[in-house]
């Protein structure tokens, strides 16, 4: 039986959020940009100037995005929430939609929108990243065998 | 199954297919790598390159792999011949060109100090010729001379015994005058040559064999006087010839040398070589320095 808990501390979310950055960062990110490692400042205007670049860096977003979407919408937890064991669910306290989670991830696309969704924890109740607010989701502890 | 075997079946399964999306993005070579092979040819040409105390001779077949190889690069979007070279052998040269011809992708020559004979008939294959204002171009003609010594042989009352099986075996031999039928049969074959090379030129340059052969007298010509005589397209050094390249391909490219790196022990080795040969000069021992005849363009 498991129990959930209602408050999770910050630097949990944190360190499991890097862990699946770096597993993201692995398995996505470098499969698709490990071509692309230039010399020269020639190099890096080529890159930016390629249309690969540009697909590739749309498909990084889409992979990124199947990646938290399915776990969380599946499992309710990626790697990282593995990890430090704790869980998304939507308000209730149950599995969440597809839709739920591919909102509520959709700020992990840009480091700028991610870091603008986590300043709103400041300010929200219960610890919500803006996105969790407006997807009707959040993310509460685990306790295994009670 | 398992909740966690599900989960890293599913990351297997991203994995995989980032994989997939990269392969079907991107061709076998990055983006990021875009070059122009600049490819020296520096010194003589001949067959198989070598060198001789004075004379430093580069392989034309060496040439010929490097432009093989660097036109099945898919990294190099162009490629750029960097010519300061009086010519060679016939076949030190024509390997060249051949390769020229079989290259699919913009091919350009500059022609630094000088470009002449087979050099020229090499940078005329190009798509375009670059040259300096005073750099040497041309000498469109073949060349067969070389030194008779029977006379001296003469003098120190050495006979030549000959030996041959067929009447023109030893045709060319320095020890011995050439009779008007084998110098005949000499100019016949120059001529053949001769021919060969101005209707290669005259294909390359876009222009008719007439044209070359008006420029075909063996004389040199200055890099300024060659844009309007139609041997070279554009005055212009290397940086030009490869801003030139890359307005061909439409890419930024980063240049790559292709230059033979001479190691220290190499270097050594004909330091070596050198000093030998003056000490051995210094006893007076060398009288003659034998010279086969050897057709060049």
């Amino acid at each position: 039986m498991k129990k959930v808990v209602k408050v999770v501390p910050l630097w949990k979310r944190i360190f499991a959020y890097v862990i699946d950055a770096i597993l993201i960062s692995i398995i996505i990110a470098s499969p698709l940009m490990i071509k692309e490692t230039g010399e020269s400042f020639t190099d890096f205007v080529n890159l930016v100037l390629s249309s690969e670049f540009w697909v590739a860096t749309i498909m990084v977003g889409v992979l990124t995005m199947v990646y938290w979407t399915f776990l969380e919408w599946k499992f309710g937890q990626s790697v990282g929430k593995i990890f430090f064991k704790i869980k998304s669910v939507n308000v209730n306290d149950k599995q969440m939609s597809v839709s739920q989670a591919f909102i509520r991830n959709l700020s992990k696309l840009s480091s700028v929108i991610l870091f603008l969704d986590v300043l709103y924890m400041l300010i929200s109740k219960g610890n919500l990243r803006f996105f969790e607010k407006i997807s009707n989701t959040k993310v509460v502890g685990v306790v295994e065998g009670e | 199954m398992n909740k966690y075997f599900k989960i890293l079946i599913f990351i297997l399964i991203i994995w995989a297919l980032a994989y997939l999306i990269s392969f079907l993005i991107f061709d076998d070579t990055s983006v990021m790598e875009k070059k122009v092979a600049i490819i020296p040819i520096d010194g003589m040409i001949t067959y198989d390159g070598g060198s001789s105390f004075f004379i430093e001779s580069v392989s034309g077949e060496s040439i010929a792999e490097k432009i093989e190889s660097v036109n099945q690069d898919n990294s190099v979007k162009a490629i750029v011949l960097e010519i300061n070279s009086p010519g060679g052998t016939v076949m030190g040269t024509k390997v060249v060109v051949d390769a020229i011809k079989e290259v699919d992708k913009p091919i350009v020559s500059v022609i630094t100090e000088s470009g002449t004979s087979g050099a020229y008939w090499i940078a005329s294959q190009t798509d375009a010729i670059f040259a300096d204002e005073l750099s040497y171009v041309g000498s469109i003609g073949v060349i067969g001379s070389y030194l008779e010594f029977d006379g001296l042989l003469d003098d120190y009352n050495v006979t030549y015994r000959r030996l041959v099986t067929g009447d023109y075996k030893d045709i060319g031999s320095p020890y011995r005058e050439m009779t008007s039928v084998e110098e005949g049969l000499m100019m016949d074959r120059l001529d053949k040559v001769h021919e060969y090379f101005v209707e290669s030129v005259a294909e390359g340059r876009e222009m008719s064999v007439e044209e070359v052969e008006d420029l075909s007298n063996g004389i040199f010509y200055l890099g300024m006087d060659c844009v309007d005589n139609g041997l070279i397209d554009y005055i212009g050094s290397k940086d030009d010839a490869v801003a030139y390249a890359q307005n061909l391909t439409g890419d930024v490219l980063s240049e790559i040398d292709y230059k033979d790196k001479k190691s220290w022990f190499s270097n050594l080795e004909k330091f070596s070589m050198m000093s030998s040969y003056f000490v051995g000069q210094g006893i007076g021992s060398v009288l003659v320095q034998g010279e086969k005849l050897e057709i060049k363009v």
